[in-house]
């Protein structure tokens, strides 16, 4: 049988993240002191460093200054789901904030015609907001919503209560499905700032469409989102044979 | 995010042109779009921002440049399409058709402290270790990783996985694999592994980790999937239960 032996640092990689597992070490939590991992383990100082190094880049760990090596924070957004933003924070125990970044009226262009199925020049509401999780700026969400699909929009309050459930239950829009379309583009200088990162950094880019149950779109929305705080979970089922 | 309207940043505005024109035909896939000092003095802007432009669609994976040739449409993008619509029917059944791989580590190896976690067994206990790199057309798409417990599938030493797909594999040995539970993050590989996939180790990748369980719960494989943004995007469809 051929073998496979794996390299001094991923030894140590997987010790550390068998520890991270084992101990269930939150976010911010610290690993142990390097000479303990080093005993525990059996390693070399420069094989852990490495190691650690590594884990840094594919962004499981964060460097502090003088104090060691601490788990990053991640939040995981659940894909293939119908639920707002605030009760996705709620049910987590997070606590969510959100800013309302801008309120518009914009006209249909090519763009969003074919994605809303709205004549070119109809209007759309156009709502941009940031939200916050544990005082964390994670995620801008820009929705296009027709204005005739749910006029006067701007009345209610989005910033505490959910677009969603305002749909729902003011609009009586039924939100039935949708899609969802996750890639990497770069931040722009505001949405940079708005996130507290550096411009042309790597941000999620989280395209998602959702349709009444006649296949009507209600809401489009573009989210572009920390690439170091989120991460986005789905559970996938394979298919049953036909 | 900002409106775009008149009064964005140049390089913003024309970010959108651009992106319209790729997305309405008007620059096809595989040609060369006009170059940076052409589109610079077309809407009467600094190259600088035609360049910062041009840098973010190429993130996005709209556009690709060719030393020394140009800035290309990119083709459309593999979707991988996760899982699709009604009671989560489908399916990775993409996955079994793969285009084609490069299989460049198929070996045993100790679990470990780690894998053994993930897949629910002894850290002494044996599992396969994969490495491939996943192309389409020709072009490195992803570097993938796969863990699968030696006793799920003892003979897969003599599998020929370049020419069967691991799915194909689970269904002769009477496995059949049921839920995969998927989390995508950015990250950056280490030079080595970017190089696997043509890419620089400053270029983020998506990595879509899950561990997958057969109709019985028990853990069969465990899958790293490291994807080049410009060439794959991730898509799911969802719906109200």
């Amino acid at each position: 049988m051929k073998r496979y032996i794996p390299r001094p640092r991923e030894v140590a990689q997987e010790h550390i993240q068998a520890y991270m597992l084992e101990h269930n070490l939150q976010p911010h939590e610290s690993l142990p002191p390097e000479r303990e991992m080093c005993a525990m383990w059996n390693l070399n100082r420069s094989t852990l460093r490495s190691a650690i190094a590594r884990l840094i880049s594919a962004g499981r760990l964060y460097a502090v200054q003088g104090s060691g090596t601490r788990v990053s924070p991640r939040f995981p957004r659940t894909m293939q789901d119908l639920q707002g933003f605030s009760e996705y924070a709620a049910a987590c125990g997070l606590r969510s904030e959100t800013r309302l970044l801008s309120f518009s009226e914009v006209e249909c262009d090519k763009h969003l015609s074919r994605r809303m199925h709205r004549m070119l020049g109809e209007k759309l509401y156009r709502i941009s907001r940031l939200r916050m999780l544990n005082d964390l700026p994670v995620l801008i969400e820009t929705a296009y919503i027709p204005k005739e699909l749910a006029p006067g929009l701007e009345e209610h309050d989005l910033v505490r209560g959910s677009l969603f459930s305002v749909l729902r239950d003011v609009y009586k829009l039924q939100l039935d499905h949708g899609e969802e379309t996750v890639s990497i583009t770069s931040a722009t200088e505001e949405e940079a700032a708005h996130l507290q990162i550096e411009a042309g950094a790597p941000v999620f880019w989280i395209v998602n469409r959702t349709d009444t149950p006649d296949h009507m779109p209600v809401e489009y929305c573009r989210t572009v989102g920390r690439a170091d705080m989120v991460e986005m979970c789905s559970v996938l089922y394979w298919a049953e044979d036909e | 995010m900002e409106e775009i309207n008149y009064k964005s940043p140049l390089y913003i505005q024309l970010r959108e042109v651009i992106r319209s024109k790729i997305e309405e035909g008007e620059f096809l896939p595989g040609t060369a779009i006009p170059s940076e000092s052409t589109l610079a003095d077309m809407y009467g802007i600094s190259r600088l921002s035609v360049r910062s432009a041009l840098t973010a669609l190429e993130y996005e994976g709209l556009l690709q440049s060719v030393q020394g040739k140009g800035v290309f449409v990119a083709g459309p993008k593999v979707e991988r399409d996760l899982e699709t619509l009604g009671g989560y029917r489908q399916t990775m059944r993409d996955r079994a058709q793969r285009p084609s791989t490069r299989v460049l580590v198929k070996a045993a190896r100790k679990a470990g402290p780690y894998y053994a976690k993930v897949l629910q067994i002894d850290p002494e206990d044996d599992v396969w270790f994969i490495r491939r790199v996943d192309t389409a057309e020709g072009e490195a798409v992803a570097l993938e990783e796969i863990y699968i417990p030696v006793a799920v599938l003892p003979n897969l030493e003599e599998m020929d996985i370049q020419v069967f797909s691991i799915y194909e594999i689970y269904e002769w040995a009477g496995i059949r694999p049921y839920r995969g539970r998927q989390v995508l993050r950015i990250m950056y590989l280490d030079a080595a592994a970017a190089k696997l996939i043509g890419i620089s180790e400053n270029q983020a990748v998506l990595e879509s980790t899950s561990v997958t369980v057969d109709v019985t719960g028990r853990p069969i494989e465990y899958s790293c999937n490291y994807v080049r943004n410009d060439k794959a995007s991730f898509c799911i469809h969802y719906t109200n239960q």
